[in-house]
């Protein structure tokens, strides 16, 4: 009799037990298979939500914000401070609009696109670089083919290039984003991996089409 | 050692040369600290890095001095280097150097190499001249280490404000996915911990279910 009573007991738990198990299994299983999937979404929403941020409202970190205006060849340019909001990257092509900041660090990185600040002014001759995270700006840099037309926008002139090729490279070479004495625009951001950091980067460099300064 | 003994000749045949033609002594300039630069074998992304800076920032003739002081003191450390490992002056490596055929600008891999060899002591000692430069400028300089031979420089002025940032070593940027944990509402750490414990969980659970299910046998 009480055996009866002990396996109908353990029948009872057996039952029980056995879907809330395999449940959760389940469940760890389904978040492990959605995570990467949710991840895109998020990164998605990121590109689709992202505000243009006023640069007084990035952080708490104080740039200078001092402007010092200069002529190249009879044209006027205006050197923008470090941190500053001084252009506007626009590539048709990938539907891409998105402001550039004067320098990089992991700070203006979260902002927009940023502009190593060892490569020339927007509008001097030699390699303007830019770069933005893979998961955010420059999410669909890859898709950006030859003969695309990227343009900078600032306040003193309007330039546009024209993707020429798409490279490959290392984090430790330095070859695409150092000085170069023809004009062009390289933009890089990482490459093969959505989820964290890489070693590989993705870069298009582009052609000077038309430098056009304002009057 | 050589070279300062060859810096401090050269000061002063300029100071008799001054003192007895009754020349007037050119004030430095940001030519001048661009030069130095070259000489003491930065490679050409912060010769552009510091020429964009000095564009944006006048400094008086002495704070160029200054400036050209702690270059020539990076140019020391770097010619020991050069002499220690390649046998040569930066002066002698660097008149090697041609142009760059692919980029078209001054070939600096010679500085990389000079770079390379450089223990982390002394790429301190070249950064720490730099620190005090900028402190006898009125600037607040830092520099906080990333890893092996990689930094990152920021100068701020009297007010805090940052002037600039410059990463040395690692230049290029990590514009891998920006993972913030706390902005983002599904974190990979936190999504495996509490995966990795649930199987883990599910897993003894049918485990001890089989035992009692064969107990009860």
């Amino acid at each position: 009799m009480s055996d009866n009573i002990e396996k109908s007991k353990s029948a009872k738990t057996v039952v029980i037990a056995t879907p809330i198990i395999v449940l959760v299994i389940c469940a760890a299983l389904a978040a492990i298979m959605c995570y990467f999937p949710v991840r895109k979404a998020e990164t998605l929403m990121n590109i689709a939500f992202s505000a243009n941020p006023d640069h007084a409202q990035i952080s708490e970190i104080k740039y200078d914000t001092k402007e010092v205006e200069a002529e190249i060849d009879g044209n006027k340019i205006v050197y923008p401070s470090f941190g500053a909001e001084y252009a506007a990257l626009k590539i048709d092509s990938i539907n891409l609009e998105a402001p550039v900041f004067w320098g990089s660090s992991e700070e203006l990185l979260k902002q927009g696109v940023c502009q190593y600040s060892g490569s020339v002014f927007i509008g001097e001759q030699g390699n303007v670089v830019l770069d933005a995270h893979c998961n955010t700006y420059f999410y669909e840099l890859g898709n950006v083919k030859e003969g695309d037309i990227v343009t900078l926008t600032t306040s003193y002139g309007e330039f546009t290039y024209k993707a020429k090729e798409q490279v490959l490279f290392k984090d430790t070479d330095n070859k695409y984003i150092s000085p170069t004495a023809d004009d062009r625009l390289t933009l890089y951001t990482c490459y093969g991996n959505l989820l964290g950091p890489t070693e590989d980067r993705l870069a298009v460099i582009c052609e000077l089409v038309e430098k056009k300064f304002y009057e | 050692m050589k070279r300062t003994i060859k810096r401090l000749l050269a000061a002063v045949s300029a100071v008799s040369v001054l003192t007895f033609s009754g020349l007037s002594v050119s004030a430095a300039t940001a030519e001048d600290v661009i030069g130095a630069a070259r000489a003491a074998g930065f490679l050409e992304v912060y010769i552009q890095q510091l020429e964009n800076f000095l564009k944006t920032h006048s400094y008086t003739s002495a704070q160029y001095d200054m400036m050209l002081n702690a270059l020539g003191n990076i140019e020391d450390i770097g010619d020991d280097v050069a002499q220690k490992y390649f046998g040569k002056t930066l002066d002698e490596m660097r008149g090697e150097a041609g142009v760059d055929k692919e980029t078209g600008v001054p070939d600096d891999s010679w500085a990389a190499d000079i770079a390379d060899k450089m223990s982390n002591d002394q790429l301190m000692s070249s950064l720490n001249e730099l620190v005090n430069a900028g402190k006898k400028m009125g600037l607040d300089v830092t520099i906080d280490k990333k890893g092996d031979k990689n930094y990152v420089m920021t100068v701020r002025d009297a007010n805090g404000n940052i002037q600039m940032i410059a990463p040395v070593g690692k230049i290029v940027d990590r514009t891998g996915a920006e993972v913030n944990e706390e902005n983002s509402f599904i974190g990979f750490a936190l999504t495996s911990a509490v995966c990795g414990a649930l199987l883990t969980a599910g897993g003894a659970g049918l485990l001890l279910l089989k035992r009692k299910n064969e107990s009860g046998e």
